[in-house]
């Protein structure tokens, strides 16, 4: 082409927590940006302080992608601008812990959409365009629950288990088309104040696997890049899988019961979160 | 006018009570203990012993008060007991608000921290910037989370600003919250200076005055449901120590501290605090950051307040001076 168009990395959900991480990652590597995010986060003061330190372009667009017709919309303006999306992020996501009966209907509607629906319309919306790149890149973000059957987290996981065999299918049949398709499958982390204070109310064993998102972001980005199929990032979360594969299913209960019981409601941190999180949310923070 | 300064016999908060004094206004010090020597003593400095968990003492200290400076909070490298972050700085500034909404006040000075935007690698922040590392410590979240009730009690319709100090250096009582002060001590008196590696780790250092007058004039000229950045220049450790060997006539052997060695030392340091509850001299993470950059741009405080930066040079000379003449004083931990 005589005139290319500007590479742009395209990144969901990237206000806060994995999403922001990832963009100053993405950033620090000289890729230009298309942050979305809700309304009302603080993505466009993420996006001026992106743009003033690391001399990149950046779109920032503000789109509840839970609504299906927002990620129609999203595609569309990008193809108006004639940006030409090279890396597409799936970061977007709504995490929760508590028990299945406590938790809304609407909160798990959300979480289907958010999680299953906008990851598959976003990707199925911009294949063409990704097809288009000599090479082009799709990370999906699961996490360590599409590996196991944790109590308190069972749409959340469900979703998450998702977007794993999404992910490697994908990657089988993009592979001729020179798309890398990866998913990233991190453990707990402190994507926001809500989720910091609840993660230092777990035990021991479920903290020393809590990474920060600033950890992850350089791990996923070196893993997408080189390929990767699957991408866990710390050593914690790894012991974890290689125990999955190797102890008996009862055993595996067991630990998986004792360690993920990792919010505890009594303990003295849990009332500051009223601070930061909608009235009444309590256990089911967003992720 | 009758204005409440909390934290009243903390480095800011001394500091503030006497300058308001100074200009005529009645000061309500709330103090948690009366201090003995003569922090506080001025004729319109009156002293109310309290705290700011308890919410009768909060309620006679701000009687008929018209202005709040909420500068009390723990400020600490380190607890044995995190809690203690989140009662004083969370809970405590929630008490602090509740009663000045109760008492009308017209307006409330909330003295936070840099600490609410964590390292900044190697740009300067300002005000809008979003923090970009997780919140790694109790003190910056509580810092946070205590501006969140902040802008809350200011949606409501309380006219609230928020101050942000980086490190604090210059003449004042030493405390948990004068730790530039105590390095400076240090400096002065030992051959050999433990740094981090990088001696370029670049962080920024306000003199307490300069702070002072920010607090006075964020009262002032500050806009409701804003936050200002009360700094002063982004110095190097290379150049902290430079200057303080060339002012105070001293000479430190410069010993540079590999990471490995600094994270080791602060595990160790822990471990000791916990068995003990001693204060570690550091800790893993004080060592993270200690070794990240935090440099700041004032110009919005330097734009709409008038807020004046004291050269470095100037700032450490008088500061020098101040520690040499109180060293008998500074002898008591």
């Amino acid at each position: 082409m005589n005139n290319p168009k500007s590479n742009y990395t395209l990144i969901t959900g990237a206000s806060e927590g994995l999403g922001k991480a990832l963009a100053i990652e993405c950033a620090s590597r000289r890729m230009n940006l298309v942050l979305v995010a809700l309304p009302g986060s603080e993505l466009h003061s993420l996006a001026s302080f992106i743009r003033r330190n690391y001399f990149v372009g950046v779109l920032s667009i503000e789109k509840d992608l839970c609504r299906d017709e927002s990620c129609r919309e999203l595609f569309n303006e990008i193809s108006s601008l004639d940006l030409n999306i090279n890396i597409l992020i799936n970061n977007a996501g709504i995490g929760g812990t508590g028990l299945f009966e406590n938790g809304s209907i609407d909160l798990y509607e959300k979480q289907i959409r958010l999680n299953v629906l906008a990851t598959t319309l976003i990707s199925r919306l911009f294949i063409d365009m990704l097809k288009r790149n000599r090479s082009a890149y799709i990370l999906n973000v699961g996490s360590m629950a599409s590996f196991f059957c944790l109590p308190k987290k069972q749409v959340y996981g469900a979703t998450k288990s998702f977007i794993y065999f999404f992910s490697k299918t994908l990657r089988r049949e993009l592979k001729q088309n020179n798309i890398h398709v990866s998913v990233l499958c991190p453990g707990g982390m402190n994507t926001n104040p809500a989720v910091t204070l609840l993660n230092k109310t777990g035990n021991y064993i479920s903290r020393l696997s809590i990474m920060n998102p600033e950890e992850v972001a350089p791990l996923a980005i070196d893993g997408l890049l080189k390929g990767k199929p699957v991408i866990v990032p710390g050593r914690m979360n790894r012991v974890f899988l290689v125990l999955d594969k190797m102890l008996p299913e009862k055993i595996k209960d067991l630990l998986t019961g004792s360690t993920m019981k990792k919010i505890n409601p009594d303990h003295s941190l849990v009332r500051y979160l009223s601070v930061v999180a909608e009235p009444g949310s309590g256990e089911q923070a967003i992720a | 006018m009758k204005i409440l300064v909390t934290g009243a016999s903390g480095y800011i908060g001394s500091k503030l009570a006497h300058a308001l004094a100074v200009k005529g206004n009645t000061v309500h010090a709330l103090v948690r203990s009366a201090p003995s020597d003569s922090l506080l003593k001025h004729p319109n400095i009156k002293i109310f012993t309290g705290d700011i968990l308890n919410k009768e003492s909060l309620a006679v200290a701000i009687k008929n008060c018209k202005q709040v400076y909420h500068t009390a909070g723990v400020v600490r490298l380190w607890a044995k007991d995190p809690d203690i972050f989140y009662q004083h700085n969370v809970s405590g500034t929630q008490n602090v608000l509740e009663a000045a909404w109760k008492e009308g006040v017209s307006k409330f000075v909330y003295t936070s921290s840099c600490g609410v935007w964590g390292s900044c690698n190697d740009h300067m922040l300002i005000e809008t910037d979003p923090r970009t590392s997780a919140f790694d410590n109790d003190y910056d979240l509580s810092k946070f989370l205590a501006e969140k009730s902040v802008k809350e009690y200011g949606s409501r319709g309380l006219f609230t600003v928020i101050v942000n100090p980086p490190r604090v250096y210059g003449p004042g009582p030493l405390r948990h919250s004068s730790g530039v002060n105590r390095f400076i001590l240090r400096l002065l008196r030992k051959k050999i200076a433990l740094l981090p590696w990088r001696l370029e780790t670049k962080a920024n250092y306000a003199f307490i005055d300069d702070v002072v007058k920010g607090h006075l004039l964020a009262m002032d000229r500050g806009l409701g449901g804003e936050r200002y950045i009360l700094g002063g220049e982004n110095i190097s450790y290379r150049r902290l120590v430079e200057t303080v060997n060339t002012i105070g006539q001293t000479k430190n052997l410069i010993v540079r501290m590999p990471p490995v060695l600094f994270k080791t030392i602060g595990h160790i340091e822990l471990v000791r605090g916990k068995l003990n509850g001693h204060d570690p001299l550091i800790t893993p993470n004080v060592a993270k950051r200690l070794q990240s950059d935090k440099m700041f741009d004032c110009s919005k405080a330097i734009r709409q307040l008038g807020y004046h930066i004291t050269p470095f040079e100037e700032g450490l000379t008088t500061t020098i001076n101040h520690l040499k003449n109180n060293l008998y004083e500074n002898e008591q931990p």
